[in-house]
């Protein structure tokens, strides 16, 4: 199904809202629609088209450019304005029954619940049965009041130089406004720490930390560079948002000339915690406990997180103003943590303890994917798999056979083969609540992105929203 | 369709490079939405002939998952060739084949012939890394190297059919052991002496499903 962007939003309201009631599952190609229209019809345009449909009084032809009406054909009579106005409402309500607390993160459709309650209160004053309409609106605005206990709050830190800050909102999400306390890097290593908020472009940074460092005289362009623990280094673009999240772990973030980027070269204290001075909390906590709760945690990170924010992050970081995908950087940063504070334990632990550390490792994996938490589990057994583990054969010929054809067989659910079959089969399997693997999520995403058209002649490709649902 | 041998490819490289458009301009000619989820359906995979056998090119992509390094060992696990991508017109995507490279050859068999494309040549007036550094590059570290346009198509065919061609005359060379499926070559279920079944992923690939290869 392909078609322009309003005739499908006609389409939505004519003939899907009606049948839509509340004791039936939600209409997937409504769902879809409203999960995706981001893509195609940003939500101003798409208020625009529901306030207009909210006050026509005949039906609407269309405009060679799009949404306003050109002439009036047919006036409607109160029954067709009543079934317009109910039928906008409605739409309004599943909107914000679909994303729920981040559908008020989008700062149009926030405001325009408060908009739409003065119509309809105005309408109900001259239009007889409004009553129920007015009742939804402002059972809507009371979940947005609710919701902007939440959202008011105060800017809060997320991440402090690297650190997962104790007061990040989590299970409620990160706000633009929200910071990270950064330490900013010149080319010599002397560095500044700074409080950015993470609504800052990458340009926006780096003018800051200049002007901070008192070298803003000079007219040369600067850039924001990450050099990593590996040696690598990453180039923003001036244009990047959520900066601070996307860095690694361990990575040191730079500002430079130029011709000063190709001399950086990391740190030593990007190496990992030193030999010694490392305790294990495998020592102090049991299998079931650590288990439970790093999924607690881990739960907490993936509802904060917003199916949208894997669309911004296929699509374009920058692409979507004002919105970015900072809790997905959250859970992906935390993810590769897991990994190698997995192989750190395994590393640092004196050669008597290892294979005491690896059972238990085991052990955790096993119990987090009886938990449905598979993003702990595969982070422990990616953690595990690291060349730098799995290559020490006397380890793991320590293993009782038992538990190392457990661990085979954790490995093998990450087999690539046939499109990931074996990952597919077990989560087919699992009844949710379940956190998933979500880098296979953005690995389909970025898959049905490059590999469909959004548009087709000018209309947007329906099929390759639908297929944006799988999850 | 039944087919002689298997070769099984990966593709790396950092993100944005055009991994995804590569795999998809090579497999995907045809109109029609790709990426079925459906369990068990395999994607990525297409035919090409050799020396006129038919050889079975099954490719993996770690798109959209750059930032998990530890992914590449399931990855890299038999596989017979890679192609490792960069952008011409980022230099640091160039700047970090060292270390893609490290990975690979750490995880992967010492034979797997690897391939490095600089993408993008349509993208000329935005270029940052000169066509004689890819090929220093590929000098260096014994690689083959060609540039490429996902975009309009230009050499793709080229980099996933020379590197088939690459791992055949390794085969016929007898530097692969062909009945050694960690090296990332299976034979065609007529051509195997006993049944093909493999150890390690349990998924026998049936000369069946290959037809079906999308």
């Amino acid at each position: 199904m392909a078609g322009l962007p309003e005739k499908m939003i006609e389409y939505v309201l004519e003939t899907r809202i009606d049948a839509q009631t509340d004791d039936i599952s939600l209409d997937t190609f409504l769902e879809d629609f409203i999960l995706t229209h981001i893509i195609y019809m940003p939500s101003n345009i798409l208020c625009n088209y529901l306030k207009n449909y909210y006050s026509r009084r005949g039906s609407m032809p269309y405009s060679s450019n799009g949404l306003m009406p050109s002439s009036v054909e047919t006036d409607f009579d109160v029954e067709q304005q009543f079934i317009a106005k109910r039928r906008v409402i409605a739409f309004l309500s599943i909107w914000e029954s679909v994303f729920g607390i981040h559908f008020f993160l989008d700062t149009v459709a926030n405001s325009f619940v408060e908009e739409m309650y003065c119509c309809v209160l105005e309408d109900s004053k001259r239009i007889p049965n409004m009553l129920p309409i007015l009742d939804q609106i402002t059972g809507l605005r009371q979940l947005r009041e609710n919701a902007m206990r939440v959202l008011s709050r105060h800017p809060t830190t997320i991440l402090d130089c690297g650190v997962y800050s104790a007061q990040a909102p989590a299970p409620d999400p990160i706000l633009s406004m929200d910071t990270c306390n950064q330490c900013i890097y010149l080319s010599d290593t002397t560095f500044i720490t700074m409080s950015i908020r993470l609504d800052k472009n990458a340009s926006e940074i780096a003018d800051l930390a200049r002007c901070k460092l008192k070298c803003a005289s000079t007219h040369e362009e600067c850039f924001l560079i990450e050099v990593k623990s590996s040696g690598e280094r990453v180039v923003f673009a001036p244009t990047e948002v959520s900066v601070p999240t996307m860095l690694s772990l361990n990575g040191r973030l730079y500002v430079v000339f130029k011709d000063e980027i190709d001399s950086l070269t990391p740190l030593s204290d990007q190496q990992g915690p030193i030999d010694g001075m490392y305790h294990s909390i495998l020592d102090l906590m049991g299998s079931s406990e650590i288990a439970q709760q790093l999924g607690i945690f881990h739960t907490h990170l993936f509802d904060a997180t917003d199916e949208i924010e894997l669309i911004f992050q296929v699509i374009g970081r920058d692409q979507f103003s004002g919105r970015m995908p900072s809790n997905l950087d959250i859970l992906l940063r935390r993810f590769n943590e897991v990994q190698y504070w997995t192989t750190t334990e395994i590393l640092l632990a004196a050669p008597s303890k290892r294979v005491v550390y690896l059972k238990k490792l085991i052990k955790i994996a096993s119990i987090t994917k009886e938990n449905k938490d598979l993003m702990t589990f595969f982070a422990i057994t990616l953690g595990l798999s690291n060349l730098a583990v799995s290559r020490l054969t006397s380890l793991w010929d320590k293993l009782p056979t038992k538990l190392k054809r457990q661990y085979g067989e954790f490995e093998a659910l990450l087999d690539p083969s046939r499109n990931h079959r074996a990952y597919r089969m077990l989560i087919a399997k699992i009844t949710p609540p379940v956190i998933p693997f979500v880098p296979l999520l953005l690995k389909d995403l970025t898959f049905m992105h490059e590999g469909n058209k959004t548009y087709f002649a000018g209309l947007v490709n329906f099929e390759k929203m639908k297929f944006s649902r799988y999850r | 369709m039944s087919y002689a041998y298997l070769f099984k490819y990966i593709i790396i490289g950092d993100t944005g490079v055009g991994k995804s458009c590569l795999l998809l301009q090579f497999t995907d000619k045809r109109f029609q939405p790709v990426h079925d989820l459906t369990i068990g359906v395999e994607f990525g995979a297409r035919m090409i002939t050799i020396d006129g056998k038919q050889i079975k090119l099954q490719i993996w992509d770690t798109a959209g998952q750059e930032s998990f390094r530890s992914i590449t060992r399931s990855y890299y696990r038999g596989a017979a060739g890679a192609l490792l991508v960069y952008d011409i017109t980022r230099r640091d995507t160039f700047n970090h084949l060292t270390s893609w490279l490290e990975d690979a050859r750490q995880h992967s068999n010492s034979n797997m012939v690897i391939m490095l494309i600089g993408n993008k040549s349509d993208l000329e007036a935005r270029r940052e890394v000169k066509k004689e550094e890819g090929e220093a590059f590929a000098r260096e570290h014994g690689l083959v190297f060609m540039e490429t346009s996902a975009k309009t198509a230009a050499n793709v065919e080229e980099a996933f059919i020379d590197t088939a061609k690459e791992i055949y005359r390794k085969i016929q060379e007898g530097v692969f052991d062909i009945n050694n499926e960690a090296n990332g070559i299976k034979l065609g279920p007529q051509h195997s002496p006993n049944s093909p079944t493999s150890p390690s992923s349990g998924n026998p690939l049936g000369g069946g499903r290959a037809g079906n290869c999308c």
